[in-house]
């Protein structure tokens, strides 16, 4: 009799225990997987845990979260480099562009020719810094959108886990640290918003500075892409979704650096304007030249009809021209 | 002196229901003339009093509608249901108020299914009396010393059938008991029964969910695609009460 007593007992409380023992083994799982620092496995294993409402997993399951959060947010501000570099060098390019500003301001006002296309070739110059720094503070604010997401969440782990567990006095500490680091991202977060702004706002008004020159530039000296290349970045932002999934697909990396790099250089001289100026009236398509037609190493023009045959790379279709976007004067 | 505590009583009673009745013409008068507030009041107070009914709540339901609260019109409408499950206006009505909010009809078990068939009180006296009939035609004979008889028997087997068929019904019943509307559009359901849990994902008011466990201020729901999560009491409401 009492064997069949405790037969039925034990078919009675099976159950339960397998639910115990379920979600302390994904409790386990989810501690080992944060110390050998596998963060998404971690978060995931413990959300599960915490899931089981298990009254004694649970409130441990959201204190491990707490960690793996926070941690996920410090690696993915990883990414983002130094910061104080990145503001440095954001507050430089803010610095090109207002002296272009001035010297696009007193050139229209009645500059000679050449003075404006100095200014304008400038003017272009300072924007494309402009642009490269606005990408990156972009970035640097997306990075630290992200983080700041865990850490929050964070935050309401160990406060969850403290509400279920009052006794856990590390729960309430741990969430005080990660709220102070909150505090402080979010200062610097205000601070690259705030660059990020006032570049935005510079390339704006050097934007319309150069179309006022670019009116003043007879059409004779002016290509007919002209109108379109000093808006480039917003063709960028513009552009087709077609036309970005193929960017996309492309390693661009190469390609796109090497253009910038070719046009900031010589945009930004006022020698090479004097020159370029020279050969406007004899220029007609500039993109079979060796400044630009072609990659460093190679010696096949791109755009020619050798290169189907040799010279082509992927990441060549990034200067076919078609889609070149920086042409020169 | 018994006459006179009689005469209370019915008096009492008289009084509760025309207070009932009053209130229900002055909801449905409101609702005629577009004071929907005071339509959904006044039904409101007509629940609380006791004077709870299929009509009031269809109309309650309706009123909530009309002031643009999809959940808890949904709520009095799946509770006029459950007391009058033939009332097609009301399940009309459900049917309107799913589609539009893209909500999908709860999915039930099949004796889930089988106990709206009749209306609740059917079933239970349904049950009651087959099981206690069936009792008594088995053993009123052998207790009281009446004549026994075929027919007995046979009628006694069939109540004893008829309250096994119920035994379902009662089950679905039971189960029933746990389905409950969310109150509140955008209500989020959390992973844990705490303030500053993360939210799995968030429920639109006049979705129909399973209360599965409580604890403190927060209930455990089911709700359909198997979301499950922890929702605050006061977001939800359960259709039995």
């Amino acid at each position: 009799m009492k064997n069949q007593l405790a037969a039925i007992a034990l078919l009675i409380a099976a159950p339960t225990f397998a639910a115990q023992r379920g979600a302390l083994d994904l409790y386990n799982e989810g501690v080992d997987a944060l110390r050998r620092g596998e963060l998404r496995d971690a978060e995931s294993t413990l959300r599960e845990a915490a899931q089981t409402n298990h009254p004694s997993v649970q409130p441990l399951a959201l204190y491990n979260l707490g960690h793996v959060r926070f941690r996920q947010g410090k690696e993915t501000l990883k990414g983002e480099g130094n910061r104080q570099q990145l503001l440095d060098s954001a507050e430089a390019a803010s610095a090109v562009a207002q002296e272009a500003i001035r010297s696009s301001q007193e050139a229209l006002k009645g500059g000679t020719l050449e003075e404006i296309i100095g200014a304008y070739m400038e003017a272009r110059g300072a924007r494309k810094q402009l642009r490269i720094s606005r990408d990156d503070t972009t970035r640097a604010m997306d990075l630290q959108g992200s983080a700041l997401w865990r850490w929050r969440r964070s935050v309401g782990d160990f406060h969850s886990a403290l509400e279920l567990d009052p006794s856990n006095k590390d729960a309430a500490f741990n969430a005080d640290v990660v709220e102070r680091h909150i505090k402080d991202l979010l200062k610097s977060l205000d601070k690259v918003k705030e660059e990020n702004e006032a570049l935005s706002e510079e390339r704006r008004k050097l934007g319309e500075l150069m179309k006022e020159m670019r009116g003043k530039i007879p059409k004779s000296m002016q290509r007919q892409s002209d109108d379109e290349e000093d808006d480039d970045d917003e063709e960028d932002e513009k552009q087709p979704e077609g036309q970005k999934e193929e960017e996309k697909q492309q390693p661009p990396k190469t390609g796109s650096k090497q253009e910038q790099r070719i046009g900031g250089e010589r945009e930004v001289s006022q020698d090479m304007a004097k020159l370029l100026k020279e050969m406007l009236k004899r220029r007609t398509m500039q993109l079979g030249d060796k400044e630009d037609g072609l990659r460093p190493g190679e010696t096949t023009k791109f755009g020619s009809k050798e290169d189907g045959t040799k010279g082509y790379r992927p990441g060549d279709e990034m200067r076919k021209p078609g889609q070149r976007k920086g042409r020169d004067w | 002196m018994r006459t006179f505590i009689a005469l209370l009583i019915l008096m009492i009673v008289r009084l509760h229901a025309e207070t009932g009745d009053a209130r229900f013409a002055k909801g449905a008068a409101a609702y005629t003339s577009g004071d929907f507030a005071e339509a959904v009041d006044q039904f409101r107070r007509l629940g609380e009093e006791g004077n709870v009914s299929a009509a009031a709540l269809h109309n309650l339901g309706n009123a909530e509608w009309k002031v643009s609260r999809p959940g808890h019109a949904v709520l009095a409408w799946e509770r006029a249901h459950a007391l009058d499950p033939f009332n097609v206006n009301t399940a009309a009505n459900l049917r309107f108020a799913r589609n539009k909010a893209h909500i999908e009809a709860p999915t039930q078990s099949w004796h889930e299914l089988y106990s709206t068939w009749l209306p609740t009180t059917a079933w239970l006296v349904a049950a009651s009396l087959a099981l206690w009939g069936g009792v008594i035609l088995l053993t009123g004979p052998r207790l009281l010393g009446w004549r026994r008889a075929d027919w007995h028997q046979g009628v006694a087997a069939l109540l004893l059938a008829l309250f096994l068929l119920t035994l379902p019904a009662l089950l679905g019943i039971s189960r029933r008991a746990q389905l409950g509307v969310v109150l509140e559009d955008e209500t989020p359901l959390r992973l844990t029964p705490t303030r500053e849990a993360e939210t799995l994902v968030k429920l639109t008011g006049g979705e129909v969910a399973r209360v599965e466990n409580e604890r403190g201020d927060y209930l455990y729901v089911r709700a359909d695609g198997d979301r499950a999560g922890w929702v605050l009491r006061k977001d939800f409401a359960r259709v039995w009460q």
